[in-house]
């Protein structure tokens, strides 16, 4: 079962990995969106049980990817952490700075609770959206409808799903990369993370990742 | 002035029921009262109390009486009808009313001091006991009567009861329980479930007269040989039409509410007479809609309602001398129900008349009157066990007066739903709530009830305790949104997935009328009146209504019958062209056979298999056959229905009378089903209600804006974290046996494969599609296409069939 997806977006060349992650080859650098770090704490002191591991095993599948790329840049689209400060940040910041590349922020709508400082000394550096790379416009929410922009965009924001349906009743909502217009949606990358479902109607590309990442395809 | 008498002073002679009751409810009884609806079983608890009440000397005021109503919609007419009995046999008493409607001012007030008699839901009482000192309300209670006990018994809503009575009951010694129900198959169980096995003595009382029902079917005129499913009620339209016009007042009941909505658009506009003296009620109807019907009812102002199932419960509408019954009602308690809402004078005879949406549920009527005169009711199991419901009992506790988990261990223990806990359960459930699960470092900083000093746990902050009391309850509906006029009034809800699919200007049709959206804004749908004739009808999740087991086997004893030339009743004989055409082509089984077809055709290869089970045991039956054919299960394609079920392929598949007795073998069933359900979505989404339930997740309410909105997850994310980071947890495994006892009823299915695998096989190959098999392929296509094309195509299918048949002169 193939675990990336080659395409091309605006004439540039990027790879899509089923663990959630965008792979840019001729910038050297990672992309990911709505790690929502943070979240399962925030909850547990809202007094619901939710147990404890999942940022820790997100975090060891972006390390594979950085591992397996070894990226100039790794470029978060916002959201990186959920709620107010607790102690998810050291997990996070541990990690940060375990690594050998950049590890920058675009920030997103959830970040508020967190200022450059505290993000600074976790060692991640941190753009207003939107953040101009090489031709593109990296940003969290997707550029608005109705604008005279003409630039190709990446962002994040909407955690798009994708329906699909199996044999009987059976249906399936997969995290998707959607393409549409010059725009282009990352998944959320975080795995306590909701989404929203798309529709096929105006889409370019859907490419979907399975449940356990198993392996990602193109479903439209 | 004594109850005799003032029964006597209305007019009314005591059943022998009702003195039994009064007099052993004196002697210091608990019990559960079985008696059909309209035989003044309310009277008969309620007289009990008064008179016990009336020789008591010094009598203290405050709260005597809870009367517990499954729903919120009985509550007035309940109070009403108390009110009416304790005034007149002059007890100064108070009755009121607490429900999710109740005003934030009263329920204040009710907090410090509550009346004589309080009228309320199991949800609200939880409510209240969920508030600090509310231990001491009730420390004089005398009674609690749970009525419409068989609506409550079968759900979590039933052990959300038996749980609030273990609690009252060491609250307030000497507490005597008195449940109301229906009738019921199993009526030692449900008392048993009731009342825990310390509250002692006990009593079981019946209304043993019996109230003749008798059911006419509306047989159509003729009979469609190649039936298929819903469109077949609309050439009766003009029979129900003239029923209407010859009775009083009738009520038409349908068994989806997008049904009723149907219904009453298609009467009105056949007989524009009607307009203003035929009315609509089903459960997403708003309050005020609902009363306005009601009291329309009551005041003999309407000539026909047409309902669901809102209208089985709840106090004597006099008016109604006429019951209708679209469509199967898939269970002999219903239909009895029902039948029963109609002919209240002592003597008078509950008429129903049954409307069948195809020609195969001709069989069924034919099976539903058989089975009312045998009185062949279906029972109601408890389920049990639940921790979602434990977890959320615990909380509510915590939030209130707090508890010590070792009394509250031997409260929950005397129970019938958790009287087989072990300490190991009921530690994980103190866990839970406490430091979150057995690993302590995985719920780190989780809090929800903590230990004071003395070891008694509380609710950690008001946050939680907030949050909670807008959470209590077991009714785990789809998420709704409230459909409201632009500055006007509500009609009611629609849920989410409906409300998703319009577009701006589109028109549907809901209570009776059509409606253009607007927009949506904060958990509702707003709308403005539309002139347009047509647009579309929204459906409700839960609309299908199992057949119940006691149905099942007298649909296979009636299909049997059909064999016979000289049919008995006009049901079988009007379904004669039909039986004949099966029997030349294919067979009709008898009640000790089972019957395969198998044919192919352009589709592909065809399999049809009829247990006459109903639709939920034939979808279990079709994934376990499907799984020990051993192929990929997406090599078929399924359809079922009530009476079988279809498998299409690309290949035959070979079969004989052997290989089917072992594909369809009782032996190593668990395992089967264990394997199949492991990796399938069924617990994944049967994990939802228990999410909610368990307060992992909280669910918007309509017309308010989340006030939960930062801690709002999915059930399916909280499902997939537990199942990587918690995979022992509890609710886990809870929703793993909830598939196989709810979805896929173990039980029953292994009964099903035991009795089929003493049947003989009748193998039988046809040439097409036989009149059985026809409406399992028009449902399978059913979903591909759209509405207009479905029926074209359908009507094709079956004038192809009817030439064919014609030529070979069947």
């Amino acid at each position: 079962m193939p675990t990336h997806y080659e395409f091309s977006f605006e004439n540039t060349s990027f790879i899509a990995t089923a663990h959630r992650a965008l792979w840019w080859p001729s910038e050297g650098i990672v992309l990911i969106a709505d790690l929502h770090a943070g979240k399962a704490e925030h909850f547990r002191r809202a007094g619901i049980a939710i147990p404890k591991g999942n940022l820790e095993a997100d975090l060891q599948r972006l390390s594979d990817i950085v591992a397996e790329t070894n990226p100039r840049r790794l470029i978060i689209l916002g959201d990186i952490f959920h709620s107010q400060i607790n102690s998810e940040i050291d997990v996070l910041a541990a990690w940060v700075r375990a690594q050998n590349c950049t590890v920058e922020l675009v920030r997103g709508n959830h970040d508020r609770y967190i200022s450059d400082e505290q993000f600074s000394q976790s060692n991640i550096l941190v753009h207003i959206e939107p953040y101009a790379v090489g031709g593109f416009m990296l940003s969290h929410h997707p550029k608005a409808v109705g604008t005279q922009d003409k630039t190709a965009w990446i962002s994040g924001h909407i955690h798009p799903v994708y329906r699909l349906y199996g044999p009987g009743r059976d249906v399936l909502r997969l995290a998707c990369f959607w393409q549409y217009d010059k725009q282009l949606i990352l998944p959320s990358f975080g795995s306590f993370t909701g989404g929203e479902e798309i529709k096929r109607q105006q889409s370019l590309k859907i490419i979907c990742c399975t449940p356990g990442y198993e392996t990602i395809f193109r479903a439209y | 002035m004594k109850v005799a008498d003032w029964f006597a002073s209305q007019g009314f002679e005591p059943a022998a029921f009702q003195r039994e009751l009064w007099s052993e409810y004196a002697s210091g009884k608990n019990g559960l009262l079985i008696a059909p609806t309209g035989s003044g079983k309310t009277y008969a608890v309620m007289g009990a109390i008064a008179a016990a009440a009336l020789e008591t000397v010094d009598e203290q005021p405050g709260l005597k009486v809870i009367w517990i109503t499954p729903l919120r919609a009985l509550a007035t007419d309940i109070a009403l009808a108390l009110s009416e009995l304790v005034t007149g046999v002059g007890l100064k008493w108070e009755v009121e009313l607490r429900t999710g409607d109740t005003s934030a001012s009263n329920k204040r007030k009710q907090r410090k001091r509550l009346p004589e008699i309080l009228v309320t839901t199991p949800e609200s009482l939880h409510v209240m006991l969920s508030y600090p000192q509310s231990s001491q309300l009730f420390t004089a209670l005398e009674c609690v009567v749970v009525d419409e006990w068989h609506e409550l018994l079968g759900s979590k809503r039933g052990i959300m009861m038996q749980l609030g009575l273990a609690h009252l009951r060491s609250v307030a010694p000497g507490l005597r329980v008195w449940g109301i129900s229906a009738t019921i198959g199993n009526p030692a169980q449900a008392m048993k479930a009731l009342l825990s096995a310390q509250t002692r003595p006990q009593l079981l009382v019946q209304d043993i007269r019996h109230k003749t029902i008798t059911i006419q079917t509306v047989i159509p005129t003729d009979i469609e040989r190649f039936p298929w499913a819903g469109h077949l009620g609309d050439r009766l339209l003009s029979n129900v039409l003239e029923i209407i016009q010859s009775s009083a007042t009738t009520l038409v009941f349908t068994n989806t509410r997008n049904q009723s909505e149907v219904w009453y658009r298609k009467l009105l506009a056949a007989d524009r007479n009607l307009a203003g003296r035929i009315a609509l009620h089903h459960g997403s109807l708003s309050n005020v809609e609902r009363a306005w019907v009601e009291g329309a009812l009551h005041g003999e102002r309407l000539k026909a309602v047409v309902c669901t199932s809102t209208l089985d419960l709840g106090v004597d509408f006099r008016p109604v001398d006429t019951v209708v019954q679209i469509g199967s009602p898939k269970g002999v308690a219903r239909i009895m129900q029902r039948a029963g809402r109609s002919g209240h004078a002592p003597g008078a005879i509950s008429k129903l008349y049954f409307v069948p949406t195809n020609a195969l549920e001709l069989f069924e009527a034919a099976a539903l009157k058989e089975a009312v005169a045998q009185r062949n009711v279906e029972p109601i199991m408890a389920p049990i066990m639940s921790l979602d419901v434990l977890v959320q009992w615990l909380v509510t506790l915590g939030s209130g007066d707090g508890f010590n988990q070792h009394e509250v261990f031997r409260e929950v223990k005397q129970t019938a739903a958790y009287c087989d806990i072990t300490p190991e359960i009921w530690n994980w459930a103190i866990n839970f709530v406490t430091t979150g699960g057995a690993a302590l470092s995985a719920y780190e900083n989780f809090r929800k009830l903590e230990a004071d000093e003395s070891g008694r746990l509380y609710a950690r902050n008001r946050e939680i305790t907030t949050r909670h009391r807008q959470a209590i309850g077991a009714i785990t509906s789809s998420t709704v949104i409230r459909v409201q006029l632009l500055r006007g009034r509500v009609f009611g809800s629609v849920e989410e997935t409906f409300a998703a699919s319009l577009t701006t200007g589109q028109i549907f049709w809901f209570s009776g009328r059509a409606l253009e959206f607007v927009r949506i804004r904060e958990m509702t749908l707003w709308v403005r009146l539309s002139k347009s004739r047509s647009g579309v009808t929204p459906s409700w999740a839960g609309g299908r209504l199992p057949l119940s087991n006691q149905l099942a086997a007298q649909l296979r004893r009636q299909v049997a019958l059909a064999n016979d030339p000289v049919a008995a009743t006009p049901e079988l004989q009007a379904l004669q062209p039909l039986s004949i055409l099966q029997q030349a082509w294919s067979k009709l089984p008898q009640e000790n056979e089972l019957l395969v077809e198998q044919f192919d055709n352009r589709e592909g290869s065809h399999l049809l298999i009829y247990p006459f089970e109903g639709r939920s045991m034939h979808e279990v039956i079709a994934a376990l056959l499907a799984a020990r054919i051993g192929k990929e299960p997406n090599t078929f394609s399924f359809s079922y229905n009530d009476y079988g079920f279809e498998l299409l392929s690309a290949k035959p598949v070979v079969l004989s009378e052997s290989s089917l007795h072992e594909l369809l073998s009782p032996d190593n069933l668990a395992a089967d089903i264990a394997a199949a359900i492991e990796n399938g979505t069924m617990p994944r989404r049967q994990f939802r209600s228990i999410a909610i339930i368990a307060g992992l997740v909280t669910n918007g309410r309509p017309g308010k804006p989340h006030a939960t909105r930062h801690v709002q997850a999915s059930s399916e994310m909280v499902y997939d974290v537990f199942k990587q980071h918690d995979p022992h947890n509890q609710l886990l495994r809870q929703s793993q046996q909830e598939v196989l006892d709810q979805v896929v009823d173990i039980s029953r299915l292994q009964q099903t494969l035991e009795r089929v695998a003493a049947c003989d096989m009748l193998l039988t190959y046809p040439p097409r599609a036989t009149p059985l098999a026809f409406p399992l392929m028009v449902d399978r296509l059913r979903e591909r296409l759209t509405t207009e094309k479905f029926t074209d195509r359908v009507t094709r299918m079956q004038m192809e069939l009817e030439k064919y048949a014609n030529a070979l002169r069947i």
